[in-house]
């Protein structure tokens, strides 16, 4: 049922997106093409090149924001408008109309950025530039304390969250605004706005006494390892330069780390809410 | 005779307007029953609660003795006012999508139907006109062999030939332990297929009877009732 249900939900969907993103592949081809074909530096090829580029950028933020367009009014229109005649008569349970929409919009948006980012990478067209990522990785994921592997899956598994995270917002905001009927766009857009100024707000009280603050503040590492090196010698002056410094940006680091975990709690915590939110308002609340 | 839909003390209120009030209503199978009332009566209301498109205030509402749901909505096939087929759609996503999801949905009628209608499954649904979407919209629900069938307004805003059209493919397509709701305010039009009506107003059932039994006892036609009852 799922299965069926997301084959439909593509496919409203599938033409227009389909479009833009070819659009967005082609320029960034064309691109590629002309800049490798007129690599001289004179002004003509200089206009043409960046008329181009500012032709490709425009389309490819367009495509980012159309994507997610797109996949909310498709959500809100088989959702609350008479398409919701068909969708609600259906012999499927509310959580499954839920779960269908998001695993659908989940790949659409992540689709979506694998191709602006190849996109980029046809125009830029780096070489070698993966070997000095992999290093910076690598320097990131030992400074935290993990393998380079393990420090990309989390930071996969953070995006993907945050994804989970935005698609529940949305959700959730025209779910509540539906119960405004029949101003329901304004009171969606209000409710999102409101949610968003809350849960920033929330962020930075939550920030602002958290206990590294006070932490973060005694932070000198300058002055200690200037200390450090007045009394010993050369080769031992390298070794605890190091050594200072690594210990006093640990506890930047072991805040960094805190940050991150607890904002993913933070953030977890309330795309569940969202969820429940919209699933009762979908099966409980739906007035159409 | 099993009644198919049952209501009791069925109410919906919305802000400050009560739709439906303390219905106690019995459908039986088997049954075309006309739902007959003036604009905003609960016509409308009542069919959307059978299809959980709303949920009542209070009381009770059963279909096929449980509350509406899933199983009910496998069973039920509903024909709203509007249109409600994605502009996104062409004939043949609609007809993809009814074969998909229910289980009971003849296809080689409905292919049947639109051909005799000159309506092709690559015909795109945003450039049809009103009526064409009707039909198609009808075709699609009277293809299910569903057990209860609510149409809501079928007739209302097409041409008379059409709406013969609309009235001989119901009957046509009927199945006679199958239960047909018809809701309209046009009721000439109607009368002649009905077996039961109901006169509704302000949300209120105003008269449940046998036509036959109408006819005969009170040897008036529909219409006349329906004109002296509902008298402005």
């Amino acid at each position: 049922m799922l299965g069926k249900l997301m084959k439909h939900q593509t496919k409203a969907v599938a033409r227009i997106l389909l479009i833009i993103h070819a659009a967005v592949l082609i320029l960034a081809v064309l691109g590629g093409i002309f800049t490798s074909i007129f690599s001289q530096d004179t002004l003509g090829t200089n206009i043409l090149i960046g008329f181009l580029l500012l032709i490709y950028i425009l389309t490819l933020v367009f495509a980012f924001f159309a994507t997610h367009f797109i996949m909310i009014s498709r959500f809100y229109k088989s959702m609350f408008t008479t398409e919701g005649y068909l969708t609600h008569t259906l012999p499927v349970k509310p959580w499954q109309l839920l779960l269908s929409n998001t695993v659908t919009y989940l790949i659409v948006s992540i689709l979506n950025l694998l191709i602006l980012v190849s996109s980029l990478l046809i125009w830029i067209r780096p070489i070698g530039l993966g070997a000095e990522l992999m290093d910076v990785i690598s320097a990131f994921a030992d400074m935290f304390g993990m393998s380079a592997p393990v420090l990309l899956l989390v930071i996969c598994g953070y995006m993907l969250l945050s994804l989970l995270y935005l698609i529940g917002m949305f959700y959730a905001s025209l779910s509540i605004g539906n119960l405004f009927a029949p101003h329901r766009l304004v009171a969606s857009v209000i409710t999102y706005i409101v949610l968003y100024v809350v849960t920033q707000v929330v962020s930075l009280i939550l920030l602002l006494v958290s206990p590294w603050m006070d932490t973060l503040s005694s932070i000198e590492p300058t002055v200690s390892v200037t200390t450090q090196t007045q009394i010993v010698t050369q080769g031992e002056i390298a070794a605890q330069d190091l050594m200072a410094a690594r210990e006093a940006f640990e506890p930047m680091i072991s805040y960094f780390s805190w940050m991150m975990v607890a904002s993913a709690i933070l953030i977890a915590v309330l795309t569940i809410i969202y969820y429940v939110v919209t699933h009762y308002i979908l099966s409980k609340k739906l007035n159409l | 005779m099993t009644a198919i839909v049952e209501c009791k003390h069925l109410t919906k209120r919305y802000k400050n307007k009560e739709a439906l009030s303390e219905i106690d209503l019995t459908l039986e199978s088997g049954r075309i029953i006309g739902l007959l009332g003036p604009n905003g009566s609960g016509k409308t209301t009542l069919i959307k609660l059978i299809n959980k498109l709303l949920v009542p205030t209070s009381g009770e509402l059963l279909v096929a003795g449980e509350k509406p749901g899933v199983e009910s909505k496998a069973m039920v096939s509903y024909l709203p006012e509007q249109s409600y087929l994605g502009d996104w759609m062409y004939v043949k996503d609609a007809l993809d999508f009814f074969k998909d999801f229910y289980e009971d949905f003849d296809n080689s009628r409905a292919l049947n139907m639109l051909e005799k209608l000159n309506i092709a499954p690559n015909d795109k649904i945003k450039s049809m006109s009103k009526g064409t979407k009707e039909k198609l919209q009808l075709i699609l629900v009277m293809s299910r062999r569903a057990k209860l069938y609510c149409l809501d307004e079928p007739i209302a805003g097409v041409d008379p030939a059409a709406r013969d059209y609309i009235l001989s493919t119901i009957i046509n397509n009927y199945d006679e332990n199958a239960t047909i709701l018809i809701s309209t305010h046009l009721i000439a039009d109607v009368e002649n297929i009905l077996d039961d009506v109901i006169f509704i107003q302000d949300g209120k059932i105003r008269l449940h009877q046998d036509v036959d039994d109408i006819r005969s006892k009170q040897g008036t036609s529909i219409d006349h009732l329906f004109r002296e009852v509902f008298k402005c």
